[in-house]
């Protein structure tokens, strides 16, 4: 990617197309039941020279690169709620924030631990682009790292709670479940050493807040 | 890491009323939230309740530190969580553990007052 300091999303180039957006509808694996094709809506600029959190325009496009660690993660959020409320609702955002804090915590844990400094491994950080479109807010998020195993992307349900009493309660497991449950077009693909996950928060969710 | 995990407690009766003095239960303060609710709890009393009126963000790292207090808590303690927003509300809904957990749909300070 020349000219990019390694902050494009390496993806496969096709002539006219940025490289950062050049998903290739091929590659990609599509996780649930929608035939539709998400990527078409998604078109961030190029990302500035700091790589930080930066509008497009008045439009609600978001660019981010951050390094996987839980405070990077928190802050990126913030600015992604920011950014969204006032052209989203609140429910949506919520639903957003949600789905990309499980992702991103996920790439936290399961992820390269290298990433995590992102002094020692600016080439490793994660790459967050999330834009409005008709339907709702569409994400890409990818990371370097291992593959994400096949049973996370498998429809999953809720974990075991056990036989009703208190000890036996999960305290974790949840993260890919709330993703399924929350994210709609649910795109995955892995390209060289890179993750890549494609979805839609959509705007009238079936499942709102309280 | 060292990140702090502001709770404020009081002591009324055999209530112990543990207020969470942050704005996101997530991944960054999950475990010091734990241990800082193992320190407060044993000022006493017997119902904890824990008003988490003023977090509107939780993920899954905050769903498990909940449910991690609950089963540490000894069997005649009972957890009581109130001031629920509509972003945490959603993520014991999803996972089903609104009905695990007790919830008490008045606020802190509306139950502290008295009202009915």
């Amino acid at each position: 990617m020349p000219g990019a300091r390694g902050r494009t999303i390496a993806l496969p180039q096709r002539s006219g197309v940025h490289p950062g957006v050049a998903l290739s509808q091929a590659a990609l694996t599509e996780i649930g039941p929608s035939r539709d094709r998400p990527a078409a809506a998604i078109a961030p600029k190029a990302m500035p020279p700091g790589g930080m959190a930066v509008a497009a325009d008045a439009s609600a496009h978001f660019c981010t690169c951050l390094a996987p660690n839980p405070f990077e993660i928190r802050r990126t959020l913030l600015q992604i709620r920011k950014q969204f409320v006032p052209l989203s609702d609140d429910d949506t955002v919520g639903r957003l924030e949600l789905v990309l804090a499980e992702i991103l915590n996920n790439i936290a844990e399961h992820g390269d631990p290298l990433a995590q400094n992102d002094r020692r491994a600016p080439h490793r950080k994660v790459h967050l682009s999330a834009a409005t479109a008709t339907g709702g807010i569409y994400c890409i998020v990818s990371d370097v790292g291992e593959e994400v195993p096949s049973h996370c992307l498998a429809p999953r349900p809720l974990p075991q709670q056990g036989g009703g009493a208190a000890v036996d309660l999960p305290e974790g497991g949840f993260g890919w479940f709330i993703i399924q449950l929350m994210a709609r077009k649910l795109f995955y693909c892995r390209d060289g050493r890179r993750n890549i996950l494609a979805f839609l928060i959509p705007q009238d969710s079936p499942i709102a807040a309280a | 890491m060292g990140r702090m995990m502001k709770l404020r407690a009081d002591l009324k009766d055999d209530v112990l009323a543990v207020r969470v003095e942050d704005e996101r239960l997530d991944a960054a303060v999950a475990t010091p939230f734990k241990d800082e609710m193992r320190r407060v709890m044993e000022i006493g009393g017997r119902t904890v309740l824990l008003d988490l009126g003023q977090v509107d963000f939780m993920d899954s790292s905050g769903l498990g530190a909940l449910i991690a207090v609950l089963k540490s808590m000894p069997g005649q303690r009972p957890l009581v969580l109130t001031g629920l927003q509509p972003n945490v509300k959603r993520v014991l809904r999803l996972t089903r553990m609104d009905s695990v957990f007790t919830i008490e749909p008045a606020s802190l300070a509306d139950l502290q007052a008295g009202a009915a």
